[in-house]
């Protein structure tokens, strides 16, 4: 049987609103196995990075009810660090700029920090150099992206393809990648998604969270939901997308 | 007549006392010194009261004993001498390395050739020294103490009064150093010190000086220190000061720059040291075309402070500054700062901006912070700010969210908020040094530690992925 990486079950959370919780998702239901890529598209405000950041932990976002399963583990219960060493990744819609620090020594130190976790050995700089120029050939990106810092002063393409990077060298078991396709000309995207489909293997899975069907002509979904006030609202296969891009959201209504 | 009262009139008659044989054998600088003990005889000890001491607690001064320091060097074994000077000295500067100890210049621990032609380092309070080298004298005799007229900083006039020795360090016109010049200040002993300075570089001469103040553990010394800068036309002078005085210590610096045109200051200043600090820098931009970039770090933690007062007087026309002044505070530390920007009537198309950005790592840090402009003439460009906060919370998140540990992840972003001013120090090993101290000033936690020596060693990485890929 194949493994349940993540299983979310009637899942209710809210966002603090100058003093007053309004809640953003409403009972969401996904149940996510390994080899499968889901796709979550949706109306803006529908809910979509919620669920993207309350599966990785973000403290603004306070779960009310219902629960999230993560290998048979209950998720909500870990600190952003233990979700991301157990295996969650988020690539973000908006990736940080840290000044200062070191692209390599930040990647190291992330990937170092999962192996501590799993009591796994720690990579030397010279071994996790060669590991790193592997990882970074795949993207097509030149070895002088490490040595700048941590998305500081990153063009737009350049801070989605840190964040593919960054899921290759981590390797999770469930990569939730929050509209990484926006704001990516078609080159960007063609190697985006060269990245995703040399991650995605039979033993992990991908939710894209995307507003456009484009990015899902070269990463193809088992499934498609629509989301959309704050619960999924309609699963089909591949051809649900299409769907949308011709008449909208309607559709799932 | 209370304690504090009775401290400093003590203070003022010690003074009074050790001034009153010190007048030095040159001249030019028993007349500074004359004019400095008649202000000093007018003058009280400064308080609260005056606006530039609003934030100073005089305890960390008056707490101290007060020794005059001793003129004769105590012999130093030669084991000690490498020790300290493998401590705090450099690689890249090793050649080129003044020392002074306990507030005394010595040639002896110091290293540098001193028969460069264009580049002199002599004592300036020596008549034997200054009768060697004419071109000293003379720019001793026109530049030391030059303001001492208009000075009223009660500590510059202290040391003024009480100074036995110091360096002159002049640049001739053209003179371009070629490796920067280190200029190591150890302290070891609990006593009150004058430290003092003249940097003088000539028509488009080039210096890169790095100057250190060490203080070894515990030592509970008074340092008051001086330096004056003059630039003339065209010169280019980068002064970085770092500061790791003991944390016991009380350390006042005084820092007065003139511009002449078209030439360029660049002023670092990183503090991590001493129980109680204090700057007061004042640059005078008296040429046209003259730019200052003056910036500062201050990572103070426990219940020490840190004063930063700084004067930025733009004085000609087409003239240019830059300030950017970092704090990192944690535990009840306390900092300071106060800038003012003065555009003087008639300098035109000044430009000038002044920042002052604070990260207040725990709830118990105090930072005043005070930009001010002060502009009597129209046509000019000039912009102030300061800002105070704790640690971003997204990029906090973004951190943890690849893994790293709460605490790994404050102690990059720290690391961060730090490295914008660190890294502009010239030489690497500096550069590693002034990251430590910050480091140690704010880490509590093994993960920190981990997540600095990570950060700090990728410059040594990087040559050898450089090197590997011809």
């Amino acid at each position: 049987m194949t493994e349940t990486i993540i299983n979310i079950k009637n899942l209710h959370a809210h966002i603090d609103e100058d003093g007053r919780p309004r809640e953003i998702l409403k009972g969401l239901n996904l149940e996510i196995k390994a080899g499968e890529v889901h796709a979550i598209m949706g109306p803006n405000g529908s809910g979509k990075s919620t669920l993207s950041k309350v599966l990785a932990g973000h403290p603004d976002y306070e779960v009310t009810e219902g629960s999230v399963e993560f290998h048979g583990k209950n998720l909500l219960e870990l600190e952003p660090d233990a979700r991301a060493n157990s295996g969650l990744f988020l690539a973000f819609q908006y990736p940080v700029e840290i000044p200062g620090v070191n692209n390599l020594s930040f990647l190291r130190m992330s990937y170092n920090s999962k192996q501590k976790f799993l009591g796994k050995e720690e990579m030397d700089p010279l071994d996790f150099d060669d590991f790193i120029e592997e990882k970074i050939n795949i993207l097509k990106m030149n070895t002088s992206f490490l040595d700048r810092n941590l998305n500081e002063g990153f063009s737009g393409g350049e801070k989605k393809k840190n964040e593919i990077l960054q899921m290759l060298v981590l390797n999770p078991s469930l990569a939730i990648l929050d509209e990484t396709d926006s704001g990516l000309d078609i080159d960007a995207l063609r190697i985006v998604a060269d990245g995703i489909n040399t991650y995605k293997s039979s033993k992990n899975a991908v939710l894209l969270i995307t507003h456009y069907q484009r990015l899902l002509d070269y990463v193809q979904p088992d499934f498609v939901h629509v989301l959309a006030g704050g619960v999924i609202q309609k699963t089909g296969d591949k051809n649900l997308a299409l769907e949308l891009e011709k008449s909208g959201y309607a559709v799932s209504k | 007549m209370n304690t504090t009262e009775s401290l400093e009139l003590s203070f003022m008659e010690q003074i009074a006392r050790a001034s009153a044989g010190n007048l030095s054998s040159i001249e030019e600088i028993s007349q500074a010194q004359i004019i400095a003990n008649q202000k000093l005889n007018n003058a009280n000890f400064p308080s609260k009261r005056d606006e530039a001491w609003k934030y100073f607690d005089f305890r960390d001064i008056l707490d101290l004993d007060f020794i005059q320091a001793s003129n004769n060097m105590p012999p130093l074994s030669q084991s000690r001498i490498s020790e300290l000077i493998d401590k705090y000295v450099f690689k890249e500067s090793s050649e080129n390395l003044i020392v002074t100890y306990n507030g005394v210049f010595s040639p002896e621990l110091s290293n540098f050739k001193s028969s460069i032609d264009g580049l002199t380092i002599t004592n300036f309070n020596s008549s034997e020294e200054l009768a060697k080298n004419p071109k000293a004298h003379l720019l001793v005799k026109k530049y030391f103490a030059r303001n001492i007229k208009n000075e009223n900083n009660f500590f510059n006039l202290v040391n003024t009064s009480l100074i036995s020795n110091g360096f002159l360090l002049a640049l001739d016109d053209n003179y371009q150093a070629t490796q920067p010049i280190q200029v190591l200040h150890l302290s070891d002993k609990n006593e009150f010190s004058q430290i003092r300075s003249l940097i003088f570089a000539g028509k488009n001469s080039k210096l890169d000086l790095l100057v250190t103040y060490v203080g070894v553990k515990d030592a509970k010394y008074l340092k008051n220190s001086v330096v004056e800068a003059y630039l003339d036309a065209g010169a280019q002078v980068k002064l970085q000061k770092i500061q790791n005085e003991s944390k016991q210590a009380t350390v006042l610096y005084n820092f007065y720059a003139q511009l002449e045109r078209d030439s360029k200051l660049e002023f670092d200043s990183y503090s991590f040291g001493a129980k109680s600090s204090r700057k007061d820098l004042t640059v005078d931009i008296i040429g046209s075309n003259a730019h200052a970039d003056i910036n500062g770090l201050y990572v103070v933690n426990g219940a020490r402070k840190s004063h930063q007062k700084i004067r930025i007087n733009h004085l000609a026309p087409h003239s240019t500054s830059n300030q950017m002044f970092k704090g990192l505070l944690d535990d009840s530390a306390r900092a300071e700062f106060n800038g003012l920007i003065e555009v003087a009537k008639g300098a035109i198309k000044t430009d000038s901006t002044q920042l002052n950005k604070n990260l207040l790592l725990s709830n118990g840090a105090h930072i005043d912070s005070r930009p001010q402009l002060n502009i009597l003439n129209d046509d000019v460009k000039c912009s102030h700010g300061s800002t105070v906060g704790s640690l971003d919370e997204e990029q906090l998140f973004y951190l943890e969210s690849r893994g790293l540990s709460s605490q790994g992840a404050r102690a990059i972003l720290t690391y961060s908020f730090c490295q914008e001013l660190i890294k502009r120090i010239s030489i690497e090993s500096a550069r590693n040094y002034a990251s430590n101290l910050a480091f140690a000033n704010i880490s509590k936690q093994e993960e920190g530690n981990l997540v600095f020596s990570t950060l700090a060693e990728n410059s040594k990485f990087k040559r050898y992925r450089v090197e590997n890929v011809d």
